[in-house]
């Protein structure tokens, strides 16, 4: 198994190393799906050009990487040019293997301990159910298109997937500080991963428990407690040394103030810019208010009081309903929130939308680039057309997260009240409502 | 009591008849002058001018009491502490290529600039409501001015007058261009009200909208600036210098042959001079009788003088309109020996032309030629506003000449809050511009400059969203060769050689 995985890493390797010498690489950074205002190598190089000439470049708009990213890639771009592109293909194999450790821990969790259903024992999962899923999340993430394409494309969310797999890893490692702190850092270039904090603090609490003498017990507050502050810490830290780095606060205006009032409306395949484009102006405020909301806090509180048990789930759903939501989202984001989902393979079987799903991306994928270009190019079409796809690959994204969420309620459904369903008599189904 | 109320009568008295006696309107005059000029690509340029020179002090309370100065103005200058101001309203492009440098160059649409005084305390604030209060003065879009469109460059532009320091602060100046604006009759005729005669009698009275804003280029001005009283300028006089740039096609007006005359131009003869002028001046350039087309004058004009300007010779017929003795209406026309005869286009020091490249809505960029007619290499400093929607990749510039890739020599950046995104303005200097400019045959190798943008999706509610876009023009400069000719050193190409030919008469 070692060994397939290691020639998973060549493969991988291989072929974006091959794409990054390509005369494919311009055309697919250049695709608005890959690289968006936030993430694009374009707007960094810009950034790092300005910086060198001695201009602020967070005074105009066109530059909203923080400083601390700044600083490191101009390091890259003055000194180690040609070493550019193998350190993006290198930051991906390492957050696939990094999604491969985290998986394996994740594994050795869910050897069920507790007493279910009497004819439940089917459902268990054995050991041998247990040793696949890691190599399939590993290769979920190396050979997904979205991911090459966003690493070929050198955007920068290669590097906020890493911060998000150290995250998860060391969330499940339980450790308080460097999981808050790479924490931190992901929530300091793309604000939305704030949100975990929320599981993470759980798996924290839950890890001192089990760490604890007295065995069981109630997960402490304090312990939630020490995260959120070690979090706030670590963000306070980061961003004392960005301005520190920058010169002034004003690169809070250029990133923060970028992501959520969302001025850029180039087209991305997110839902913001259509809807900001027809806005009327008085309404902008309301809007930007509700849709933020929608997208960080409004499924924070349900998902958490119901899969509380299970906070590596509501860590990936909160993943997944942050890549649909947010005001620039790219395929890099969509691609890293599918390579968890093989985590929860035992699921598979309660899914019930997988073709539909399926369909709805394979087709998107392939209409989205083609009514960019009737829109753009040929100026056939119109933004409709293009809205509309997005709009459509958006619903196959939530109708995914919501099958995985209501497999799992389904599943944890069974095993408490056994395989055998009768309802005055009659045999009945799960459905969700 | 009643005598403390008399002496306070009194003094009031006193106070006022002294206030009266200080702010009697102090010595001014008022020149008129039209200069007509035939082009080598048979094109006429029509120049007018109209200067009020005031002997007083530049402060507010010198506006309270016009004489010829139009008070309207004044009024505006003196309450936003202006110390130099320049508007211009044009219509139409001028081809530098084929016509040379006009008197006042001007950007297409509206163009306006001013220097504040250094007592100005918030510049920002009171730029706005000084080109809200020209808005409502000339009728024009002014009020569009804001902190999107509005720079304060640091190279391009010099205070034309006198200033109290030697080194300009550019904090102090603003400069704005709207290049979607139109400029019609509503813009001409508050402008026309601005001069002593109106439009009743003098040369303006040859300023008719319908002969106007037919020509190719049409550009209205308003220069007003500080210059020194006598040669050793211990004292400071108002200078206001209304312009005129008219730019005639005769293929189209002149009814298959080449003759002009001013009732042709400008559809009516001259009735006369402005009585409230000291001096009212026509000059027609006579320099192509030479070399081009050969045209006898008639009236054949009193006089006729010589001009030496950057190594070229101008000769100008010079009509004394006071001195003529007008009874009815007087023309002066041009009677071409030959039928059309086009004259030899010596494209001028410095032009430039720019295209934009690219296809499709997504992105595309922006090349500007830089042509150098000198002998020798020039130094140039380039000032580009680019719009909100047009954002910008500076890492992407790449100036060429002569096939070598050449780097800026100083490249300042204004970065400006916009609408969504802001604007890039940049006001660079291309010094090693020099070092590669081949002094041979210059015009075949022009310096290329390339930008690269996108181009951004524009809100429902953006005024561009249903118009055509329009990008603000570029104004490259020059330190022009043999500035020893020049009252100024520094003449911009916008500004160009004939900028002071007048004055110095």
């Amino acid at each position: 198994m070692e060994n397939l995985i290691y020639l998973e890493y060549a493969v991988a390797g291989i072929i974006r190393y091959w794409l990054l010498n390509s005369d494919y690489k311009q055309t697919i950074g250049d695709r608005v799906e890959i690289s968006t205002p936030l993430n694009s190598w374009r707007k960094v190089t810009e950034g790092a050009y300005l910086y060198n000439e001695g201009i602020n470049p967070y005074v105009g708009d066109n530059f909203h990487e923080t400083p601390l990213g700044l600083t490191v890639f101009d390091k890259m771009i003055s000194h180690i040019p040609q070493w550019i592109g193998i350190i993006f293909i290198v930051c991906d194999l390492v957050t696939a293997h990094v999604l491969y450790h985290t998986a394996q821990i994740f594994m050795s969790e869910l050897v069920e301990k507790d007493k279910y259903a009497k004819d439940t024992e089917a459902l268990l999962l054995k050991q041998s159910d247990l040793v696949l899923p890691p190599v399939y999340v590993a290769s979920a993430y190396l050979f997904n298109p979205y991911i090459i394409f966003s690493c070929v494309g050198q955007t920068t969310t290669v590097f906020a997937n890493l911060c998000l797999a150290f995250t998860f890893l060391l969330m499940i490692k339980g450790h308080r500080l460097a999981c808050c702190s790479v924490l931190a850092l992901a929530t300091l270039q793309s604000l939305y991963p704030a949100t975990l904090l929320v599981p993470a603090s759980i798996y924290l609490a839950q890890a001192e428990r089990t760490s604890s003498l007295e065995g069981r017990q109630s997960l402490r507050a304090s312990s939630f407690i020490l995260t959120a502050v070690t979090f706030i810490a670590a963000l306070l830290l980061l961003l004392y040394i960005s301005s520190e780095l920058a010169g002034g606060w004003e690169f809070l205006h250029a990133t923060y103030g970028f992501i959520l009032n969302v001025p850029d409306l180039r087209p991305n395949v997110g839902l913001f810019w259509y809807f900001f484009t027809e806005m009327f102006e008085n309404f902008r405020l309301l809007f930007i208010y509700a849709f933020q909301i929608n997208a960080a806090l409004l499924y924070l509180v349900p998902l958490t009081l119901r899969l509380h048990g299970e906070p590596m789930l509501l860590a990936a759903s909160l993943t997944a309903l942050m890549a649909v939501f947010k005001s620039y989202p790219s395929l890099g984001d969509v691609g890293f929130y599918l390579a968890l989902l093989p985590m929860w393979k035992h699921l598979f079987n309660y899914m019930q939308q997988g073709f539909v799903v399926g369909c709805f991306f394979l087709i998107t994928s392939v209409m989205g680039p083609i009514v960019w270009h009737l829109w753009i190019y040929s100026r056939s079409a119109n933004a409709n057309f293009y809205f509309g796809v997005t709009l459509a690959f958006a619903t196959a994204q939530i109708f995914l997260v919501t099958d995985i969420l209501f497999a799992y309620i389904k599943r944890e459904f069974s095993l408490y009240h056994g395989l055998h369903r009768e309802v005055n008599g009659k045999t009945t189904k799960l459905v969700l409502e | 009591m009643k005598a403390v109320l008399n002496t306070f009568a009194c003094i009031v008295l006193f106070l006022h008849s002294s206030f009266c006696v200080t702010s009697v309107p102090s010595k001014d005059y008022f020149d008129e002058e039209l200069l007509l000029k035939p082009l080598p690509s048979g094109h006429i340029y029509a120049y007018f001018q109209f200067t009020t020179v005031w002997d007083v002090e530049f402060e507010v309370t010198s506006f309270h009491h016009c004489h010829l100065f139009p008070r309207a103005l004044g009024e505006i200058v003196g309450h936003y502490n202006v110390q130099e101001l320049h508007i211009s309203l044009t219509g139409g492009l001028w081809r530098h290529e084929t016509w040379g440098y006009p008197v006042h160059d001007a950007a297409p649409g509206a163009e306006l600039w001013a220097w504040f005084k250094e007592s100005t305390t918030s510049i920002d604030k009171t730029w706005k409501e000084l080109a809200g209060a020209l808005s409502g003065l000339l009728c024009a879009s002014l009020n569009f001015i804001d902190s999107s469109n509005s720079l304060s460059p640091e190279f391009t532009f010099r205070p034309t007058g006198i200033v109290s320091s030697p080194a300009a602060n550019s904090s102090y100046l603003r400069y704005a261009t709207l290049p979607r604006e139109i400029v019609c009759t509503e813009n001409l005729t508050p402008w026309k009200k601005l001069l002593p005669c109106d439009a009743k009698k003098g040369l303006s009275t040859l300023l008719n909208a319908g002969h106007i804003h037919n020509t190719n280029y049409h550009s209205l001005g308003l220069h007003l600036r500080p210059v020194c009283r006598d040669v050793g300028c211990s004292q400071m006089s108002v200078e206001l210098r209304q312009t005129v740039s008219l730019v005639y096609d005769m293929v189209i007006l002149g009814n298959g042959n080449q003759d002009w005359s001013i009732k042709k131009l400008f559809g009516i003869g001259l009735s006369g001079a402005c009585p409230l002028a000291t001096m009212s001046n026509i000059y027609i350039d006579t320099t192509l009788n030479e070399t081009g087309a050969h045209f006898q004058l008639s009236p054949t004009p009193p006089a006729i003088i010589t001009s030496t300007r950057g190594g070229y010779e101008s000769k100008f017929a010079v009509y004394d309109v006071k001195a003529l003795d007008i009874d009815g209406m007087f023309n002066i026309a041009a009677f071409y020996s030959s039928s059309r005869v086009y004259g030899v286009n010596l494209p001028p020091v410095l032009y430039t032309n720019r295209y934009i490249i690219g296809y499709g809505q997504e992105r595309g960029g922006i090349v500007t030629k830089l042509h150098n007619g000198h002998w020798k290499a020039l130094d140039v400093v380039y000032l580009e506003n680019i719009p909100w929607f047009m954002p910008l990749y500076l890492h992407t510039l790449k100036i060429l000449a002569n096939g070598q890739e050449i780097k800026p020599l100083i490249l300042m950046d204004m970065t400006l809050t916009g609408q969504t995104i802001n604007s890039y303005a940049y006001d660079g200097m291309l010094k090693e511009l020099r070092k590669h400019f081949k002094p041979v045959r210059p015009h075949k190798n022009p310096a290329e400059m390339l930008l690269q943008h996108d181009k951004a999706t524009h809100k429902f509610e953006d005024s561009g969203s249903h118009h055509k876009i329009w990008v603000d023009g570029v104004n490259p400069s020059t330190l022009q060769p043999q500035s020893s000719t020049f009252r100024s050193p520094l003449v911009s190409s916008r500004q160009g050689c004939y900028m002071q030919h007048k004055v110095s008469d």
